[in-house]
C-alpha cells in the first residue's frame, strides 16, 4: 500500500478536487484579483500574484455545478509543469475554504462518479478517490490551462488561433 | 531596453492599450457624425475624407448603442492601411513601457475571439489591457457582441 501526502481543496458543495502536495504553493483568502474582458466566464480574472498575473479558474462553473460563494474569493495557488523540466506554471483556483492536507492510499482509488462522466472532462482526469464520503478529482492542471482544452470548454467561440503574444503589440 | 508607447484608452472601468503608432487622431467625442452601415458601430469620425466607424465599448468589450456622457473622446486607430476604427472613451493618454517583461501574456486558457487582447500589464494597482490591432479589428468589424 503506498501512502502520498495529498492537498483536499473543496470547490464547492459538491466537487473536491485533490493536488500532490508538491503541487500546492499557497492559500490565499484575501488575493488581489482584476477582471480580463472578453475571457471565458469560469477563467475571467487574474490574481496578481508576485510579480505575475495568474488565470484564476472557477473548475464548479467550467462544469456547470453551483459554484462558491460569490461573496466572496478564495484562492488556492496551484503549481504544474507542461512537461517535465519546463519552467513552472501556476494556476489559482477558486475554493470554498482553506484547503487540507490529507493522506491517501490506493485503495481509497474510486471510479469517477456518473454525473461527472463528461466528454468535458476526460481530458483534464487523471484520477479520484474517496475521501470522508466525497469523491476527491486529480486534474491533469497543464491539459486543463491548454488551448486544446480551451476549444474543448468554448465550442461556441470562434476562437482566435494562439499567437507569440507579444509580436502583434510591437509598437516601435 | 526596448521602449513600447502606447495610448490607453480608459472607459467603463478598463483601460485598454493599444500601440501609440497606430492612432491617427483622438477627437472631442461631440465631432462623432452620423450612423454607417458597420454593426456595433454608433456613428462615424471623418478622417481625411473617410468615415471611420465608432465603437462605444463596455468593461467586458460588449458594444453599446448609445454613448454615455462621460465617454468625451474618440481615438481613431488606422494601422498598416488595415480598415480604420475608432473607440470612444473617457480619458486618452500615454504609457511608455520599458521592460518587455512587465508586459504579460495572456494565457492560453483565457483566450478566446471576444478578448482582443494580447497581454497584460500592471501599472499603479490598475491592470492594463494590451490590445492587438488586428485581432481588436476584426473583433469590432465582425460585429462584436452588443451589450
Amino acid at each position: 500500500m503506498t501512502v502520498s501526502d495529498a492537498w483536499l481543496l473543496e470547490l464547492s458543495d459538491s466537487i473536491s478536487i485533490a493536488t500532490g502536495d508538491h503541487e500546492m504553493v499557497e492559500y490565499l483568502p484575501a488575493p488581489i484579483c482584476f477582471s480580463v474582458p472578453g475571457s471565458p466566464g469560469y477563467c475571467s480574472r487574474v490574481l496578481s500574484w508576485q510579480d505575475k498575473l495568474v488565470p484564476v479558474m472557477d473548475i464548479s462553473m467550467l462544469l456547470g455545478q453551483p459554484t462558491a460563494d460569490e461573496s466572496k474569493t478564495l484562492i488556492s495557488l496551484v503549481a504544474y509543469q507542461i512537461e517535465s523540466r519546463a519552467p513552472l506554471q501556476h494556476l489559482a483556483l477558486r475554493v470554498s475554504k482553506a484547503p487540507e492536507k490529507i493522506q491517501v492510499d490506493d485503495e481509497q482509488a474510486c471510479e469517477l462518479p456518473e454525473e461527472m462522466n463528461t466528454s468535458l472532462l476526460m481530458p483534464i482526469f487523471l484520477s479520484c478517490f474517496t475521501y470522508a464520503e466525497r469523491t476527491a478529482i486529480i486534474f491533469d492542471f497543464a491539459s486543463l490551462c491548454s488551448a486544446e482544452f480551451r476549444d474543448l470548454a468554448n465550442p461556441a467561440q470562434n476562437l482566435i488561433p494562439d499567437q507569440p503574444a507579444l509580436a502583434a503589440a510591437d509598437t516601435n | 531596453m526596448e521602449l513600447k508607447s502606447f495610448a490607453v484608452m480608459s472607459f467603463d472601468g478598463i483601460h485598454l492599450l493599444l500601440p501609440q503608432r497606430s492612432v491617427a487622431t483622438v477627437e472631442m467625442a461631440d465631432s462623432i457624425g452620423a450612423e454607417i452601415e458597420i454593426s456595433g458601430s454608433i456613428g462615424s469620425l471623418n478622417s481625411g475624407g473617410q468615415k471611420w466607424p465608432v465603437f462605444v465599448l463596455t468593461s467586458d468589450f460588449k458594444t453599446r448603442p448609445d454613448r454615455p456622457g462621460t465617454y468625451k473622446f474618440c481615438v481613431g486607430i488606422n494601422h498598416d492601411n488595415q480598415e480604420a476604427f475608432s473607440i470612444a472613451c473617457e480619458e486618452v493618454g500615454t504609457l511608455s513601457v520599458e521592460n518587455v517583461s512587465d508586459l504579460k501574456p495572456v494565457e492560453p486558457c483565457m483566450r478566446t475571439s471576444s478578448c482582443p487582447i494580447d497581454a497584460l500589464m500592471l501599472k499603479d494597482n490598475k491592470l492594463m489591457l494590451v490590445g492587438n490591432i488586428e485581432t481588436m479589428q476584426q473583433f469590432l468589424m465582425s460585429g462584436a457582441m452588443a451589450a
